[in-house]
């Protein structure tokens, strides 16, 4: 998402959690979080692990494909394809 | 004797609906307020506490700007925002002031000139448009396309994933709901239609036909609620309050734990335990239909079928006319009036339904009422159990 001009949809207002996560993204990776006390994984990123309040941490994604449920056959997907432009 | 403050809805009124070009949002708070304070005969200065969520549109219409506006010197001031449950939430919280004692009569009010200001340019759910900058949770959704109409088709695709549900089924929502819109003369939408007339209907988003999706108009309504002793004064029979609860899930569409079980399956044990009943006591129920599938998800949650029996149960027609358990004897928010925020018109009808006043809608004998909201991406729902009689 580097060039905004071709971009269709709306843009993300940075903070101070998500600003480490778009970064991310523009370089290419993907990252979630990790809760060091608890081990909660967690997306989208907070100042906080849900599950227990402690400060997560940031974790990249692999990028191998995770399982996922079969998609039903015969139907439009429901994501926009224009997203990527 | 102690005096007997047992909540109750004292007072309704709707503004003008589905299209008021001449009201602005704030204007419809305010003919609603009239026409509530004429209904049940409550002076505006023995109000002492308001209740409202905003939702005009263009308008300032936070609580605090018309608890000013209106010129209500509250002791009671609640402003919960839970989207088209708000006023679910509310009857909940100024229930428990009144019975608490912290005030006496309660003000609702609610208005919205969203169609005649805004017109249909919302479309599928306009919050997302192009280029527009967003910021919070929904930073992580909206750049990738998602709209309000896009949420709600979601859970109906897994609904049907997981439970062999139809769009055939989920059409017979917005069939029985249109029934009961011929016969309301304000209804947005009064011709009769067909599950055919649903399922061939423009595709919005898949599975949700056109036909599956609430109208956007313009309107406003307005509750009063005291203590059933000071009911006892007043014109009109109360509707009293006999059990209510909310509960949220999640607030944004990705963060829902169960794309097919809502708070509804939280609030609604809560609500009926307080009430002492179970679903099968129900006379009538108003549920929020934003999309028909809304509706499928709170009678799933409410308990008044089995997780994923919901598309069985519609078919089976219970809620139609007739029915055992006529739903939305309005015409509802899928063909007379949704204006953003719909839930204080499930409340109104409510009573209009336990005070007998329903006219051809009205269902026979009907003695309790059950009101359900869904505010966000079914993400804050409150349920109302609503008797004729005094508990």
């Amino acid at each position: 998402v580097t060039d905004t001009a071709e971009w269709e949809r709306p843009i993300p207002t940075l903070d101070g959690v998500s600003k480490t996560y778009w970064e991310a993204g523009a370089r290419g990776e993907l990252l979630f979080q990790q809760c060091p006390a608890c081990g909660n994984r967690q997306l989208y990123p907070r100042a906080m692990c849900t599950a227990c309040g402690e400060t997560p941490e940031w974790v990249r994604a692999s990028g191998r494909p995770a399982r996922t449920p079969p998609a039903r056959s015969g139907r439009r997907p429901w994501s926009c394809s224009r997203a990527s432009g | 004797v102690p005096a007997d403050r047992t909540p109750v809805i004292a007072g309704i009124g709707l503004s003008d609906y589905p299209k008021a070009p001449d009201l602005d949002g704030v204007q419809h708070h305010v003919l609603a307020m009239q026409r509530a304070l004429a209904d049940c005969g409550v002076k505006k200065s023995d109000i002492d506490g308001y209740v409202g969520a905003g939702g005009s549109g263009v308008m300032i219409d936070d609580p605090v700007t018309m608890a000013e506006y209106l010129r209500i010197d509250h002791r009671y001031i609640d402003s919960t925002m839970t989207g088209g449950s708000s006023f679910e939430f509310h009857v909940q919280h100024a229930a428990a002031a009144i019975k608490d004692g912290i005030c006496d009569t309660v003000l609702i009010t609610y208005g919205s000139d969203q169609l005649s200001r805004m017109g249909r340019t919302l479309g599928t759910g306009g919050f997302h448009r192009t280029g527009r900058r967003v910021g919070g949770p929904i930073q992580y959704e909206a750049p990738y396309g998602n709209s309000l109409v896009g949420a709600y088709a979601m859970v109906a695709q897994r609904h049907m994933h997981e439970f062999g549900t139809t769009s055939e089924q989920l059409a017979e929502i917005a069939v029985g709901v249109r029934e009961f819109a011929g016969l309301n003369p304000n209804a947005m939408y009064r011709d009769p239609i067909t599950v055919d007339d649903v399922v061939s209907s423009r595709l919005i988003a898949d599975p949700l036909h056109k036909l599956d999706c609430c109208v956007i108009s313009d309107g406003g309504g307005a509750i009063i609620m005291t203590t059933a002793e000071r009911a006892r004064d007043l014109a009109k029979p109360p509707a009293y309050v006999l059990g209510a609860a909310g509960a949220q899930t999640h607030w944004n569409i990705s963060q829902m734990p169960d794309y097919t079980q809502s708070a509804a399956a939280i609030c609604g044990p809560i609500a009926f335990d307080r009430a002492g009943l179970a679903p099968g006591d129900v006379d009538t129920i108003q549920f929020y239909d934003s999309f028909t599938v809304t509706v499928l998800m709170l009678l799933e949650g409410l308990g008044f079928c089995g997780k994923g029996e919901g598309g069985s149960f519609v078919a089976d027609g219970h809620l139609r006319r007739g029915g055992d358990l006529p739903m939305n004897t309005d015409g509802g928010g899928l063909s007379s009036c949704h204006p953003g925020m719909r839930g204080i018109f499930l409340l109104i009808e409510s009573v209009r339904q336990l005070r007998g006043d329903a006219g051809t809608a009205q269902v026979p004998d009907a003695r309790i009422a059950l009101a359900c909201g869904s505010g966000g991406w079914l993400s804050c729902i409150g349920a109302v159990i609503l008797g004729k009689e005094h508990p």
